[in-house]
């Protein structure tokens, strides 16, 4: 409610105060004159009938005369009329010319009474109300005329001199409750304007004011607004119960993404630790928190140093040189010998930022590199396996040829001698480079296996040739069990006769002298068997288990002092499960070795040669 | 020159010890071969040569542990290492060699008047080497 309203109705009260106030005040005024007139006449009729006619008639009819010509100016005497019992006047004073005006049946009712009568009436002019008293005049006990007096009050002046005190007292204590109850409204209407303010606040609109220069805000105005807030509300609070359920939906997509992305990081297989940039963490993956064998609620919001207690890392995030080159990354090799004896890590640092340049947290990436650096090992050692392997060859070549061309080499055998071995030398490079080439293209997946029906007899034929020199220089003999129908297969002949070579070459290689190698063809549960068994010093356990890796040489003396790459038996391995085979073996030290190699068998079959 | 002293050749690749013997016979030295470490520091016990050659990488007993026994039981021993590398690299291997008290050390492959310079040298047969290792 605008205060210009609350001032209007107060003085629309004071007003109606000051006339409520005013009227009280004329009543009890005219009351007050009236009482006083009837006293007045009253007192006079009978005061004037207490004389005989012929007192008023003679001399004391100046006196009466004068003293009611005083009551007449003063007093309110309208008129004064004494006649005889015949209604014969003898004394008439009439300034107002009232007494032809009195009614006639006030007149004979006047006439016939007896004693004391009053009666009011209205003249007919002025419309004034005239207070007429009438008394009989007796004398010796008989009535000789009749006094009738008519008094007309004066007018009724509420500020008349003697009240303009009571009343300036009255407006004064009227006025003077304007501003208590100007704040006395604004006290009470005060629960009415914070309303208002909170509706104003709740529906975030001004309150509603119905549009009017003059017109403040008001009861109606407030209920208009409360209405209209409701109404504002309760949109909003549909606006809102739409939002929130918006809302919801996306709490429950960002707690999906966020598990989601939990399960992703768990699904790393390398820890990942991420934290704010007070080193307090705030995420640890599955994988880190089985290296350090702690749940998710122990580390959670912890210092990375309580939980890790690991100084190089700590020291490591910690760095503050790391967090002044902002989206720097750095990295450490460590250990966990708490956790993971043994094995190393790479520790990976780097800094989340959000978007702007500044850094909000850190992810510390932790990788078990022990099998990688195992795998860098075993590169660098095959590396360096075969550069001896290739030095030895050349290294023979090198130094016969030298010898040769410096003409140092005079007999004729010797010289034959060094020429075969430069030759063999030459063959053995070849065939190590040659192995070399077929395991990388094995490793790779790209070696191209040209698949065509073998002949058997004449793979096994090819085979036994490339061993009959060798075997003829240790007298090793070669028995062969051969079936009466040769059976088919179907694979790369090239690739399967380097694998039957290697397999027979190393019997020949590893048996002693004046020993037998015995070559078996055969079919079994559908498939094609190559044996080779020889006499040989044969292969402890402890060997066996690695006799098909790559580059393994055995420190037994009998195998180690025989020059070899540690390469055939491995390529053997991977020719035969290329083709679907399996090769088996099977030894005893100091009595021989049995290897068997199974391919499956074809359907086609060649006549024996 | 070179006549009665005696060189040890020790290694297990017997294409190395037979052209290494044929060279060091024809510059008139003595020679024995040794096929592993082992039977090397036995031969060198027993003829007591002037000059030990040997390979590093080798089975039984390797050529540094041979160097090693061979400089602690006989502190004037001359040593030539000879290596195609291993695990570790020739030179590396030959590092060591070195540091285990080899005077000479060659990268294999060779080449065979180097190292019968070696041979001359470390005997006092013949100036001393331009290049060593």
């Amino acid at each position: 409610m605008k205060i210009q309203r609350i001032g209007i109705l107060l003085l629309v009260l004071c007003v109606i105060g000051m006339a409520i106030v005013s009227t009280t005040l004329m009543r009890y005024e005219k009351r007050s004159r009236t009482r006083d007139i009837v006293n007045k006449g009253r007192y006079l009729v009978a005061l004037i009938a207490l004389h005989s006619v012929k007192d008023l008639e003679g001399s004391k009819r100046p006196f009466f005369l004068r003293t009611l010509h005083d009551y007449i100016s003063s007093e309110g005497l309208a008129y004064c009329l004494i006649h005889d019992q015949t209604g014969k006047p003898f004394m008439v004073l009439d300034p107002y010319k009232l007494v032809s005006g009195i009614p006639p049946d006030v007149g004979l009712r006047s006439l016939h009474t007896l004693g004391l009568t009053e009666q009011t009436f209205r003249t007919g002019n002025s419309n004034d109300t005239i207070y007429e008293f009438a008394k009989s005049i007796f004398e010796n006990g008989e009535q000789t005329g009749t006094v009738r007096l008519g008094l007309r009050p004066p007018p009724v002046s509420i500020f008349s001199m003697e009240r303009v005190g009571l009343l300036a007292t009255i407006a004064f204590f009227i006025f003077a409750m304007v501003p208590f109850a100007f704040f006395g409204i604004r006290l009470a209407l005060r629960p009415f304007k914070n309303l208002g303010l909170k509706i104003e606040n709740i529906t975030g609109t001004p309150m509603p004011v119905e549009a009017g220069p003059a017109k403040g805000p008001g009861i109606d105005d407030l209920i208009a607004g409360l209405d209209q807030s409701l109404s504002f509300l309760r949109q909003r609070y549909k606006k809102l119960e739409t939002a929130n359920i918006e809302s919801q939906a996306k709490k429950g997509v960002m707690a999906y993404e966020r598990k989601q992305i939990a399960r992703i990081l768990d699904a790393v297989h390398y820890g990942i630790i991420i934290a704010d940039t007070q080193d307090h963490i705030n995420h640890m993956n599955a994988h880190m928190l089985n290296l350090l064998n702690k749940e998710r609620s122990d580390v959670i919001d912890l210092p990375l140093g309580d939980v890790l207690e690991h100084e190089e890392i700590v020291s490591f995030v910690s760095g503050q040189e790391g967090v002044a080159q902002k989206t720097t990354q750095r990295d450490i090799e460590t250990t966990f010998p708490a956790h993971a004896p043994g094995e190393s890590f790479h520790v990976t640092l780097s800094y989340l930022d959000d978007g702007d340049g500044s850094i909000t947290g850190k992810v510390i990436c932790v990788k078990n590199i022990t099998s990688q650096k195992s795998v860098d090992r075993a590169k660098h050692e095959f590396v360096a396996h075969v550069a001896h392997e290739l030095r030895a060859p050349l290294t023979t070549i090198k130094s016969y040829n030298e010898m040769l061309m410096d003409g140092e080499i005079d007999d004729f055998e010797t010289q034959k001698e060094f020429y075969n071995t430069i030759n063999e030398e030459t063959d053995r490079l070849a065939r190590l480079i040659e192995n070399l080439l077929n395991m990388s293209k094995i490793e790779m997946g790209s070696l191209a296996i040209e698949k065509e029906l073998v002949k058997t007899d004449r793979l096994v034929k090819d085979c036994v040739a490339a061993i009959e020199a060798p075997a003829q220089k240790k007298h090793i003999t070669i028995e062969k069990r051969l079936p009466d129908k040769w059976p088919s297969l179907v694979g790369d002949k090239e690739l399967l006769k380097v694998a039957m070579i290697n397999v027979l070459g190393n019997a020949v290689k590893y048996s002693p002298d004046n020993s037998t190698i015995t070559l078996s063809l055969g079919e079994a549960d559908h498939t094609t068997t190559f044996d080779v068994i020889d006499q040989g010093y044969g292969i402890s356990e402890e060997d066996l288990n690695h006799i098909f890796d790559q580059f393994y040489r055995s420190s037994d003396p009998h195998i180690s002092e025989q020059t070899g790459s540690g390469l055939g038996l491995a390529m053997t391995s991977d020719i035969i499960e290329l083709h679907g085979g399996r090769i088996a073996v099977q030894s005893t030290p100091g009595e021989g070795t049995h290897f068997s190699i199974s391919l499956p068998r074809e359907d086609y079959r060649l006549g024996k040669e | 020159m070179g006549k009665n002293k005696k060189v040890l050749v020790i290694d297990d690749d017997a294409k190395i010890t037979r052209v290494l013997d044929l060279k060091l016979r024809k510059a008139g030295y003595q020679v024995i071969v040794a096929a592993d470490g082992e039977a090397g520091v036995n031969l060198f016990k027993a003829q007591q040569p002037d000059v030990v050659i040997t390979d590093v990488l080798m089975p039984r007993k390797e050529g540094l542990e041979t160097i090693m026994e061979l400089r602690r039981d006989f502190p004037e021993v001359k040593v030539i290492a000879i290596s195609g590398g291993g695990r570790i690299g020739p030179d590396e291997c030959l590092d060591l060699a070195k540091k285990f008290g080899a005077q000479y050390a060659f990268t294999k492959p060779f080449i065979g008047k180097e190292i019968l310079q070696a041979v001359q040298e470390l005997l006092g047969d013949s100036p001393v080497l331009k290049k060593t290792f």
